[in-house]
């Protein structure tokens, strides 16, 4: 098989291992890249991890449905088999193709799951257990113990014709049993003839093509679901791949409607962290947000559960938000930095963030039984990464303008990864692609420009770039106190508008309402209201309507009539009615105000309370510094520090350098335990003179040193090494079994010979 | 991407710039399932909803269509988790059918196994449904379909009923055409409610309901029970239908407090409806005293809940349902689509100006100041005096007889929610008031008196809100109201909407407090005319009153 030549039988799957070329050992390993964590001393070790059950069930999850197939069948032939015997059981099955079989025996043999050779094929011991007792629904073998069984096997008409006499019901039964072999029956074990069989399934225990297993259970022998079958081991190979293509549209519209998405994933993560700012949520203690503050979060972004998940994990892994030291969450320095982007490159931020988190934020939207809060533990899934990018590339292979959909996208994998084909996962390829389109890295189903360039931040801002509608100038006023940006407005005009109006509708465009309360915020955050009508007015397309001016002067015309002071807190207003109700309104009696003066009242309540209560009374008071100039109130903006830069999770196997570096140390563990076989002595000896000679000259020709090392207490043990350097006593060098570079102390090393010639060295 | 007039927002609102060459194609394009939300000078808001989408499919239009229109006329790209929302809403209804089936009767049937199975599966569904005929089919008690439908409409799988009308007792009506026609849009009002067999039409105050009923009774050829809001109103419809319609003074009854006639055509009040006798609703019968072809509710807006419960056991029978706008202030519009049926016709107020068949008008807030005293009893106040307080200031009186005066040559209705109130105001302009107390003839008189141009100014109470025809009326001033009330304030501006023989302006008043909680009631009201396109404007009481600041 691996060797292909049949006059070398290896006798263990090591012995095969020890056959193959270092380009099949590096096929392996790449496959397997879990076979060199940590890198085995020898191949007996290699080809020990390699039937281990986790990495024997990692092998069999990357098999597709038709290798996996074979495999099943192969389990369910006597050990050993032959690849010719693994023909015959599949010829007849729907979708049988000899070059297809003989490819899935090859890969199976590559990935080390069966070995030996083409007329006598083992298979791991683990991988035939994993598919349960009855592979292939296959039954326990019985031509040994039953005589009849035997009959009906050699004579398959025999079958036929017996059933052409039974009970009607006894078809039915056998067309169950004969794909899954095993039943319950009472009292299974009593002798029945075929004389005193009444009911169908006496009949058939009378005739033994039911066994019973034990008490209760009875089972269908192989070789009479095999006669039944008509020899068949599986009904059907599914080679036919399903095709992840659902669509073809035009790019046009892939790039406007991603370009779109993208604006408006920039504007959530915006307004959650603007908001954050100023109310951070606090940290639960078991990790997360509380759902209270996600709740408050949704309400604020007015969308989904999923999607506002989403955001703040999206947010987060951008290192734009983080935990301060009071345990909450607030948006760092770098989020500032980020305010100053233009929107590709902000885009570009975040997206590559979602790229590369192995978080699922659709986890926390999901009804599961217990609840995950967002920024918890909980939500990180290793598995969701390498989904997100398998979906991508299979975008990214496609024709430009392919869609796909989370339904054939999970026929596809389901075919190409059948043993993780789950709820979980399908649940997961749906969140994928609901987030890829929420993110603009896709538009209508298919990759944009842009989001194909993904990997690659810098290109992918300039093809957003290209793709972004301009920035609007203008708003329309209406006479019902709203007002409409028709686009994305331009930044500065954009933040001003956000004080004097409250944002209606969200999306593209975005609708205002100017009320009593947003141009109240505008005057308390120090705009007159001749600033504000002048900027309206220039921002404004079509002439102000009257209702609006004339709001903004009765607002101004109420604004500040009141004065707040902070020292002792007093209260003054011109207006000796005013005063005079303010002391008698109900509402306002907690904060027992006292006239001291004319037009003067103090109260001991602090200035925040004082204010609150009277603005929801109903009184526009404003705050007095201590020289009687106003207050300007704007709400306090907080920051930490950056989060350290989140780091992709590596999900690419093992390098090339350090695949070969391990079949490098695994050669040298054999060349070692070739050694140990053969030499006299353990280890190499030799005077420190002699050791430091070849060392140095180890290090000249890059040659692999087969040195002896005495630890601490004396005890001498091997190592194969590469010197680097030789320095102040040291040697530092590559130790190719431990996989990684060590410092040796030059005097406790007893003795060193290159490791290709320890063969003469024992010799001579 | 085209330059077109629409904007589609990912929150399902949709934004329509009207100034845009396809603004009217578009509007035609979306109305059929978008529900107009606002419609001031430039922009119009409309807003994709379930119900909006369900009306749709009960129209006619497909999911494609839908989708179809939204990408045309959009000027930017369309979110597309929307449209994948609004295919999935779509295909929701008419999974469920309910048929009439010869041999079982009226049935439940399903397209999709899977939502049959959802829908049984609810408690509430249980007690509605009878025996399951196959994996499609049950049968559902035949005096449940209306509760079913509710229930349905509820579980988010909405039933096409196709299970058809009882003809009822024919009856010939015609209408008479004597020096007049039906409007372009009455016609299509009646044909689109004939087609889709049951369902609403949604007209403005003046735009002739009244007249859109006649002719749906002469399209229906059979008895018909037309419910309305009061008695004064009945009356009115029956003068109309006398004049309208070949039917004579004995074929119209009238059941009331007054009256309990039943004749081919029926008019009854709600009051009647909903009076209970011992605990019991006595006068519900009236549903089942004819074999009724036709069920007509007048102002659909106001149909109060027992009625629900009552329609809900007559879905076999042909219902329109007649108002000027969808807009329930408790929130029943899904009881409306399930029990009268969907939408079937709408027109905008101001495409109905536009045609001249209303009139235009000129709205106008005026604020008042309360004096000083009155300021101090205010602060005062409990919270819900205030209202009350705010709303009857005696410097309201003032503004008024400014108003009359200023408007000497026209009709005026003062309009307002207190009595004491109101009965001041008469005093003071000393001219007739009418309340709910006034008898309903003396009411009469005077109305007829306003008609005919002897009485130029009325005092009314909320009595006059609804169904009292006063063509001549061209200035009516509200002084207070049911608090934020937006069909009341719809209702109030459609009594001078009545095109005027000269063609002039109509002008709608609203006197208000500022800085009080009248000023945002008033606020709350108003909003409602800006997004029906009537913009309006501010003035200052004192200003109009004394010139401090010349208007214009």
């Amino acid at each position: 098989m691996s060797t292909l030549t049949p006059t070398v039988r290896p006798r263990s799957l090591a012995d095969d291992f020890r056959l193959r070329s270092d380009a099949q050992l590096k096929h392996l390993i790449t496959n397997r890249p879990d076979l060199i964590h940590p890198v085995p001393a020898d191949i007996s070790q290699l080809a020990a991890r390699a039937t281990t059950s986790p990495s024997v069930n990692a092998a069999l999850d990357q098999l597709n449905a038709f290798d996996l197939t074979v495999c099943e069948v192969i389990a369910a032939l006597p050990d050993p088999t032959t690849s010719e015997l693994v023909h015959s059981a599949l010829q007849a099955a729907a979708g049988y193709r000899s070059d297809n079989v003989d490819a899935a025996i090859q890969s199976l043999t590559d990935l080390g799951l069966i070995w030996g050779t083409s007329d006598e094929i083992h298979l791991v011991r683990v991988a035939r257990e994993s598919f349960g007792a009855y592979p292939c629904g296959l039954g326990p073998a019985m031509r040994d113990a039953r005589r009849t069984v035997r009959d009906y096997e050699e004579n398959p008409s025999l079958v036929e014709t017996l059933l052409a006499d039974a009970p009607n019901q006894v078809r039915d039964i056998l067309e169950q049993l004969m794909w899954n072999p095993t039943g319950s029956m009472k009292n299974a074990k009593r002798p029945i003839t075929i004389e005193k069989a009444k009911s169908p399934l006496e009949w058939l225990l009378a005739h033994e093509m039911i066994v019973a297993t034990g008490d209760t259970t009875v089972a269908m022998p192989r070789e009479v679901s095999l006669v039944l079958r008509n020899g068949l081991f599986v009904r059907t190979l599914e080679s036919a791949q399903v095709d992840p293509i659902t669509n073809i549209i035009e790019t046009i519209r892939v790039n406007d409607t991603g370009a779109h998405a993208a604006l408006d994933f920039i504007r959530l993560v915006e307004t959650l962290l603007e908001a954050w700012a100023i109310e951070p949520p606090s940290q639960l203690r078991s990790g997360g947000l509380a759902q209270r503050d996600f709740t408050a979060s949704c309400e604020l972004l007015r969308t989904s559960e999923h999607i506002t998940a989403l955001t703040i994990e999206v947010a987060h892994a951008a290192g734009l938000v983080n935990l301060d030291d009071s345990s909450r969450w607030v948006p760092t320095i770098n989020y500032d930095r980020w305010l100053n982007f233009d929107d590709a490159t902000r885009w570009s931020a975040l997206a590559t963030a979602w790229h590369a988190m192995p978080r699922a934020s659709h986890l926390v939207a999901s009804d599961l039984p217990e609840r995950i809060s967002v920024l918890s533990p909980g939500v990180e899934r290793g598995f969701i990464q390498s989904l997100r990018t398998t979906a991508l590339d299979i975008l990214r292979e496609a024709p430009i303008g392919s869609t796909t959909s989370a339904k054939v996208l999970v026929a596809y994998l389901d075919w190409h990864r059948p043993r993780r084909s789950s709820h979980v996962r399908a649940n997961a390829v749906k969140a994928v692609l609901d987030e890829a389109e929420t993110l603009g890295i896709t538009g209508a189903g298919a990759l944009t420009d842009f989001g194909r360039l993904i990997m690659d931040a810098p290109e992918a801002t300039a093809a957003l770039a290209r793709h972004l509608p301009a920035p609007v100038d203008h708003i329309i006023v209406q006479a019902d106190l709203t007002a409409l940006a028709p686009g994305r407005l331009l930044a500065v005009p954009r933040r001003t508008m956000a004080v004097l109006a409250d944002v209606e509708s969200t999306g593209v465009a975005t609708t205002y309402r100017f009320t009593e309360q947003s141009i109240r915020r505008a005057f308390d955050q120090g705009q007159s209201a001749h600033e504000v009508l002048t900027f309206l007015t220039e921002l404004s397309r079509t002439p102000l309507p009257q209702p609006l001016t004339y709001l903004i002067d009765d607002v101004a015309r109420k604004h500040g009539v009141l004065r707040v002071g902070v020292a002792s807190i007093y209260l003054r207003c011109d207006d000796a009615q005013l005063i005079s109700a303010l002391q008698v309104d109900r509402r306002l009696v907690s904060l027992k105000f006292r006239e001291i003066a004319p037009g003067i009242v103090v109260s001991a309540s602090p200035a925040d309370i004082v204010l609150e209560k009277l603005r929801n009374a109903g009184y526009s008071p404003v705050a007095e510094s201590a020289e009687g100039t106003v207050l300007i109130h704007r709400p306090d903006s907080q920051r930490t520090n950056n989060r350290p830069s989140p780091t992709a999770v590596t999900v690419s196997g093992p390098s090339p350098r350090l695949i070969d570096a391990a079949i490098k140390a695994l050669r040298a563990g054999e060349r070692v335990e070739d050694t140990k076989k053969t030499s006299t002595h353990q280890t190499p000896r030799g005077t420190s003179t002699q050791t430091l000679g070849l060392l140095n000259e180890a290090l000249a020709s890059g040659r692999e040193v087969w040195i002896g090392y005495a630890d601490r207490s004396g005890i001498t043990t091997e190592r194969i090494v590469e010197p680097l350097t030789i320095s102040g006593g040291f040697l530092t060098a590559f130790d190719l079994r431990s996989n990684e570079v060590k410092t040796f102390t030059v005097a406790r090393i007893t003795g060193a010979q290159y490791a290709d010639e320890t063969e003469e060295g024992s010799t001579s | 991407m085209t330059d077109g007039p629409l904007i589609v927002q990912s929150d399902k609102t949709l934004l329509l710039e009207i100034d845009h060459a396809l603004s009217q194609e578009c509007r035609q394009a979306i109305a059929p399932f978008a529900e107009l939300e606002r419609a001031p000078e430039h922009i119009h808001t409309y807003r994709i909803t379930p119900l909006g989408l369900w009306n749709a499919r009960a129209a006619g239009h497909d999911a494609e269509a839908v989708v179809d229109s939204l990408l045309k006329y959009s000027r930017y790209a369309v979110p597309h988790a929307l449209l994948i929302d609004i295919a999935e809403t779509m295909a929701r209804y008419g999974r469920l059918t309910l048929h009439m089936h010869p041999t079982h009767g009226l049935i439940l049937q399903s397209s999709d196994n899977s939502v049959l199975e959802e829908v049984l599966r609810s408690k509430k569904v249980i007690p509605l449904v009878g025996k399951r005929i196959d994996n499609d089919i049950v049968v559902v008690h035949p005096s449940e379909r209306g509760h079913l439908k509710q229930v349905l409409l509820k579980l988010g799988w909405p039933a096409e009923d196709l299970a058809g009308y009882v003809d009822g007792e024919a009856h010939a009506i015609t209408l008479k055409n004597e020096g007049w026609d039906l409007r372009p849009y009455q016609r299509e009002a009646v044909e689109g409610f004939w087609h889709g067999g049951s369902g609403v039409v949604v007209l403005p105050c003046g735009a002739g309901k009244t007249i859109v009923g006649a002719a749906a009774m002469a399209t229906a050829q059979a008895t018909t029970l037309i419910l309305v809001t009061n008695t004064v109103s009945a009356r009115q419809w029956k003068s109309e239908l006398l004049k309208r319609t070949n039917l004579t003074e004995e074929e119209i009854g009238e059941y009331s407090g007054a009256r309990k006639e039943i004749r081919p055509v029926t008019i009854a009040t709600y009051q009647v409806m909903t009076t209970k006798r011992q605990g019991v609703y006595a006068h519900l019968e009236l549903f089942d005293a004819r074999d009724w072809g036709l069920i007509i509710y007048d102002e659909v807006h106001l149909l109060p809940a027992p009625v629900f419960r009552f329609t809900a056991d007559i879905q076999a029978r042909r219902r329109l349902g007649l108002t000027a706008t969808l807009v329930r202030e408790d929130g029943m519009e899904g009881e409306v689509f399930s029990l009268i049926g969907p939408k079937r016709y709408d027109a905008p107020w101001k495409d109905i100006e536009a045609q001249g068949y209303i009139a235009p008008a000129d709205c106008v807030e005026v604020r008042v100041t309360l004096p000083d005293h009155e300021r101090m009893a205010y602060s005062l106040a409990e919270p819900e005096e205030r209202y009350r307080l705010a709303a009857t200031t005696t410097f309201k009186n003032r503004v008024v007889e400014h108003l009359v005066n200023q408007h000497n040559e026209d009709h005026v209705l003062v309009i307002g929610q207190y009595i004491d109130q109101l009965e001041e105001l008469s005093e003071h302009l000393d001219v007739p008031l009418i309340t709910g107390q006034t008898p309903v003839k003396e009411r009469e008189r005077l109305f007829q008196s306003f008609r005919e141009g002897e009485t130029r100014v009325l005092v009314v109470s909320k009595v006059a809100n609804f169904s009292v025809d006063l063509p001549e009326a061209g200035v009516a001033i509200q002084v207070s109201g049911t608090f934020g009330s937006r069909q009341e304030e719809a209702q109030r501006l459609g009594r001078v909407l009545r095109p005027k023989g000269d063609k002039r302006t109509a002008h709608f008043y609203t006197v208000v407090t500022r800085d009080t909680v009248d000023a945002d009631f008033a606020a709350h009201r108003q909003r409602f005319l800006a997004e029906q396109g009537y913009a309006y404007r501010i003035v200052d009481a004192d200003e109009m009153l004394y010139g401090l600041k010349p208007e214009d």
